[in-house]
């Protein structure tokens, strides 16, 4: 299978500190694939390794079937990307930074990129200095999406924005994926976004590739389940349950949080006594917080 | 077809940098005219622009030369330094390879300079025309071709020292003192060798050579034949008169090497960070091998007795303020450190 992003062994150090440490991820085409991670995982370096910002010390990574060590440009004329913080060229104006895109993408799409302008609303003589952080965000996925973009690189491009341009921003993009097949590599913090957008998501923690799965499968693997005891349950006893990720509660009624298939999971748990188990709600960002957890990412939470 | 729009944004972007450049170059070439006409107001505004000119034409710096050298580096510096950490990272991430980038960046300079350059000869070449002066059409012409050349290549050394720094007045300086290198090494060889050795005129004059060749900004100032002048043996061999396609040959090769020096670091240059690296090694470590090279080489003549000692003092006065600026280094970065500062700005 040719992959839309293939990371194969991914090494990147900053002064002594591993900011990506042997990642290999493989995004299959056409999905729309989160990047999930706390602060300082790697997913931005990550992303400036793919878009070419930033060099891999180790390792390789191909986009569309490039290496991202090619030095030639040309790999990115498909490749369309949204960074958390755009930056462009502040003195000029927005009609300006769409002709220089005109000049630079072999496949730009000028109607599709008026279309786009006009749906967003921006101004077209404005510089690009004067607009607002959310403005800049929607002339960037303009930009990234008249270039007719076989792949669409987002790094938290929503962080910070408010919940009218965020939607229409999701929308937009949920939108390319669905009528072009475009790649969505898509990196944040927020997994209510993710929830309702992706199909497959990775977490990736100080640097390393925690899990990569279809986001179903995921939600189908991980469960947040109310036991109810005929008497207190030891501690032991909870503790040694496979799969378990976090337990909480005393006494008769104990949640416990535990990876694996529901019906390995319910013979166990009649083992160990439980008389009764309620399926609790368990959203993604539930998940993503158990999860890192279990890898010592607590912070009290 | 990518260098020409790279080229639209470079004019779009920087064109009033360049028009900036321009009048600023331009006031100091006739700032002296004025001045002159100031104080010698019966001599006419044509003569005083010839004198004027004149003065700017013959060996020694003129604040003209001196602005035009300034702002050839600082354009550099501008176009690439000052792209770092913000804009060039948006360019970086389009199609277009790094080696375009600096191309285009190196043609719209050197566009800028030799237009710059043009307009300034033909106001010399009128004032001639105007007014009888001490000096002929050739004569502006030789000066404006190995100015406009020295010029070039000074924003190519400037295009270099660009692509691996970060911010426009870290990367003035760093070109200053990469230029001056040379000159600094050959004087400082010079004096320890006197130290030791009877010093022969013919061998003084070929260091002089040697050393006018290798600062840039000698071809413009002419310091270097000035001094030779004073020098009769110098005077005998007819080393007065420069020798134009020499010069022209040695500025266009080190224009062409820091073009392709600008280039492979751009291609290795990560841009995360600082981003200040060298091949083989950091920035930081370079900087004090540096500045240790040189204070070993004039320290271990003022202890050494003998030339063979000298050798010994060099090396370990080299490694030992090499260790001293190491350690001082390392516990500056201790210190910072322990009361919590972190100038790593890696983003996760």
């Amino acid at each position: 299978m040719d992959y839309a992003i293939d990371t194969r062994g991914l090494y990147k150090w900053f002064e002594g500190f591993k900011a990506i440490d042997g990642l290999d991820i493989a995004v299959p085409p056409g999905s729309i694939f989160g990047l999930i991670g706390p602060n300082g995982a790697g997913k931005t370096t990550l992303i400036q390794m793919l878009i070419g910002i930033i060099h891999p010390d180790r390792g390789d990574a191909f986009i569309l079937g490039h290496s991202i060590r090619e030095k030639n440009g040309s790999i990115r004329n498909q490749v369309g990307y949204v960074p958390d913080v755009p930056v462009m060229y502040p003195s000029f104006t927005v009609a300006e930074m769409y002709r220089l895109g005109s000049k630079l993408y072999p496949d730009w799409d000028q109607d599709h990129c008026f279309e786009l302008h006009r749906a967003f609303g921006l101004p077209d003589n404005q510089r690009i200095r004067s607009l607002s952080r959310g403005q800049k965000v929607q002339v960037s996925l303009v930009m990234a999406l008249a270039l007719r973009p076989r792949l669409l690189l987002l790094d938290e491009p929503t962080a910070g924005l408010d919940p009218v341009v965020r939607r229409a921003f999701l929308r937009t993009v949920i939108d390319e994926a669905a009528s072009r097949g475009t790649t969505i590599f898509y990196s944040t913090h927020n997994l209510n976004d993710l929830e309702q957008s992706a199909d497959h998501i990775a977490a990736i923690y100080q640097g390393k590739l925690l899990f990569t799965r279809n986001l179903d499968e995921l939600k189908q693997s991980m469960h947040r389940l109310q036991l109810v005891f005929g008497s207190p349950p030891g501690e032991g006893t909870i503790a040694s349950l496979p799969g378990l990720l976090n337990w909480q509660g005393s006494g008769k009624v104990i949640t416990i949080t535990i990876k694996g298939d529901l019906d390995s999971i319910y013979p166990r748990l009649n083992a160990l006594g439980a008389e009764m188990v309620k399926m609790m709600d368990f959203d993604l960002e539930s998940m993503f917080v158990e999860l890192m957890k279990a890898e010592g990412y607590g912070f009290g939470m | 077809m990518k260098i020409k729009s790279l080229l639209w944004k470079e004019w779009r972007q920087n064109r009033w940098y360049f028009l900036m450049a321009f009048l600023v170059i331009a006031l100091q070439s006739s700032w002296g005219a004025l001045t002159y006409y100031g104080v010698n107001q019966q001599a006419g505004v044509a003569a005083a622009c010839a004198v004027a000119v004149g003065q700017i034409l013959a060996p020694g710096s003129s604040a003209m030369e001196t602005t035009a050298m300034v702002a050839a580096v600082f354009m550099a510096a501008l176009l690439l330094a000052g792209e770092r950490g913000s804009s060039l990272n948006y360019l970086v991430t389009t199609p277009v390879s790094r080696r375009e980038i600096v191309i285009s960046k190196f043609i719209s300079g050197n566009v800028a300079l030799i237009t710059i350059m043009f307009i300034v000869s033909l106001f010399f070449i009128w004032a001639i025309k105007w007014y009888p002066a001490e000096y002929s059409v050739v004569e502006v012409i030789n000066w404006s071709i190995v100015t406009t050349m020295a010029l070039s290549c000074l924003f190519s050394l400037s295009l270099w020292v660009a692509s691996f720094t970060q911010g426009v007045m870290i990367s003035t300086l760093i070109t200053a003192v990469i230029m001056a290198l040379p000159w600094l090494l050959i004087s400082m060889v010079t004096q320890v060798y006197r130290q030791y050795y009877q010093l022969s005129a013919s061998l003084e004059i070929k260091l002089r050579y040697l050393q006018t060749y290798l600062f840039i900004p000698s071809y413009i100032s002419r310091d270097g034949y000035f001094m030779g002048n004073r020098n009769e043996e110098l005077a005998t061999a007819g080393a007065n008169a420069p020798f134009y396609p020499l010069e022209i040959i040695a500025l266009a090769l080190i224009t062409g090497l820091c073009l392709w020096g600008a280039i492979k670091m751009l291609e290795r240059n990560p841009l995360e960070c600082r981003g200040e690296i060298l091949l083989g090694g950091s920035f930081r470590q370079i900087g004090m091998i540096l500045i240790a090279l040189l204070n070993a080489i004039l320290w271990a003549a003022e202890l050494a007795p003998t030339p063979a000692w000298y050798v010994v003092y060099f090396f370990a006065l080299w490694l030992g303020i090499y260790l001293l600026l190491y350690a001082i280094a390392w516990g500056g970065g201790w210190l910072i450190g322990k009361v919590g500062l972190d100038f790593r700005n890696y983003r996760g």
